[in-house]
């Protein structure tokens, strides 16, 4: 069983834009990145550090050259999401940890309807 | 133009704004250094290895570290923010001790001066803030003479030895009269590592701060140890109690291990050693900061029983550094019980140190 949480008008949305509300007993943080949206519990799975308080960009991937070996870091084009506290990041729309794929937080669908953005949780 | 002549000075220098040359840097350098404010900037050149709050991803509320100065009020708030009742605040500062090779007497100066302003201005036993002597121990005299004239003040409770860049190591004969004080004054050693020195780390070179803080907060304290105990500190001074800070305590077995199959082959080397190096080892204290407990539990259940349980360890914080524990990293431990938790989170500490 889910239901729709309302998060607020999209114009209070923006993008670069972040938003943390309380649903049934835990906190969600809603991103606006470049127009696409995002949502993930605000509860890091090392300390239950704020996460979602956190900076949010484009995450770093390396590229190795398979003749030379030589590794080229570069800006990727998925966003990211780092735990202020230690430094543990996310992959922002999975919600997979960047090193690890065994920690991992929750992530929420979010929906734009009638110019007002709700998250859906499941109860 | 002077007078009549042409002039070409050959070597004026400007200095740039990083962060504006950055943006015509290529990524991911780009971001690193004008999302990254001026911590991040300030270790472009600064420290080739990199920036503790891995540009800018880490930020602290409750401190103004790194970005200014603490104040004393911000020990209140961070003792509120981890849920402490009483603190062992170190000099940040002193951590860059070693770095001091200069033959004159700063160091000295700064162990006095810090010790003054903190007795003055921020300690108060009745509110569990406490701090610790810094031990300037190049100057051995000067190391003694602070100890004499502080070691009884309630709001001192330890002597610290910064151990990363030692040099020579700290079980060296001369540093002697050091312990010998101590020990006379009933004041415990805190050996604590630091960050002195880690891009020269053993092999210059490393690119990432990942390599050199795993290995160099390492390396300071796990250097110190074996030569303690090699050199037999503990048993020339048996009534010093020694704890060692910040670096985990996972290397604390291996290192057991390793030196007691050394000493079972070569004890003519250790001779003022009367048992395995392990069994001093297992009388000494560790901090628990940065606690690895993100693996196996029964491999940090083993850990903990190698190197004497619970007796043996106390929490540490390290707030507001970057890498900083919560006590929950010691409540969460579920094969611990709750008379070892509060062991290690408070009962250990106030016996050492008296708090």
């Amino acid at each position: 069983m889910s239901r729709r949480v309302e998060v607020g008008p999209a114009a209070d949305l923006p993008p670069g834009e972040r938003e943390i509300l309380s649903v049934a007993g835990r906190q969600v943080g809603v991103f606006n990145v470049e127009g696409d949206y995002y949502a993930v519990e605000n509860d890091c799975c090392h300390d239950h550090g704020p996460v979602c308080k956190g900076r949010v960009h484009d995450k770093l991937v390396a590229d190795v050259d398979e003749e030379t070996k030589e590794v080229t870091e570069r800006i990727g084009d998925e966003p990211s999401i780092a735990c202020p506290w230690h430094g543990y990041e996310y992959d922002l729309e999975t919600g997979v940890h960047l090193g690890v794929d065994d920690i991992a937080l929750e992530t929420f669908e979010v929906i734009e309807d009638d110019g007002t953005v709700y998250v859906r949780v499941e109860e | 133009m002077v007078g009549a002549y042409d002039v070409v000075d050959t070597d004026a220098h400007y200095l740039e704004d990083l962060e504006t040359v950055a943006g015509y840097m290529d990524e991911p350098w780009r971001r690193r250094l004008q999302e990254g404010g001026e911590i991040a900037r300030s270790k472009f050149f600064g420290s080739s290895t990199g920036d503790r709050f891995v540009w800018g991803r880490i930020e602290r509320e409750h401190s103004s570290y790194p970005d200014a100065p603490m104040q004393v009020d911000e020990i209140d708030e961070g003792m509120e923010f981890l849920g402490l009742d009483a603190t062992i605040q170190l000099s940040h500062q002193l951590l860059a001790m070693p770095r001091i090779q200069a033959d004159d007497d700063r160091v000295k100066s700064f162990a006095t001066a810090y010790t003054r302003y903190m007795l003055d201005q921020a300690v108060d036993p009745g509110d569990g803030i406490y701090t610790v002597l810094p031990i300037p121990y190049t100057d051995v005299e000067a190391s003694v003479e602070l100890i004499d004239e502080y070691a009884d003040d309630p709001a001192i409770v330890a002597g610290c030895m910064i151990t990363a860049g030692a040099e020579p190591p700290l079980g060296n004969e001369q540093y002697n009269p050091i312990y010998q004080a101590a020990e006379d004054a009933g004041l415990p050693l805190i050996f604590h590592t630091g960050g002195s020195g880690l891009d020269s780390l053993k092999n210059k070179g490393y690119s990432k701060f990942i390599e050199t803080h795993t290995l160099g907060f390492l390396e300071g304290n796990m250097s110190q140890l074996v030569s303690l105990v090699c050199q037999g500190i503990p048993e020339k001074f048996p009534d010093l109690d020694v704890t060692f800070q910040e670096s985990g305590i996972f290397w604390v077995p291996m290192i057991m291990h390793r030196l007691d199959e050394e000493y079972l082959k070569r004890p003519s080397e250790a001779p003022v050693l009367t048992r395995r190096p392990s069994e001093y080892i297992k009388e000494m204290y560790f901090g628990t900061q940065p606690f690895e407990a993100s693996g196996d539990p029964k491999h940090l259940e083993y850990t903990i029983e190698m190197l004497g349980g619970a007796d043996r360890l106390m929490y540490a914080s390290d707030w507001p550094h970057w890498d900083f524990d919560r006590p929950t990293t010691i409540t969460d431990v579920e094969f611990l019980s709750q008379e070892e938790k509060q062991k290690i989170l408070a009962d250990n500490a106030r016996e050492v140190f008296g708090l």
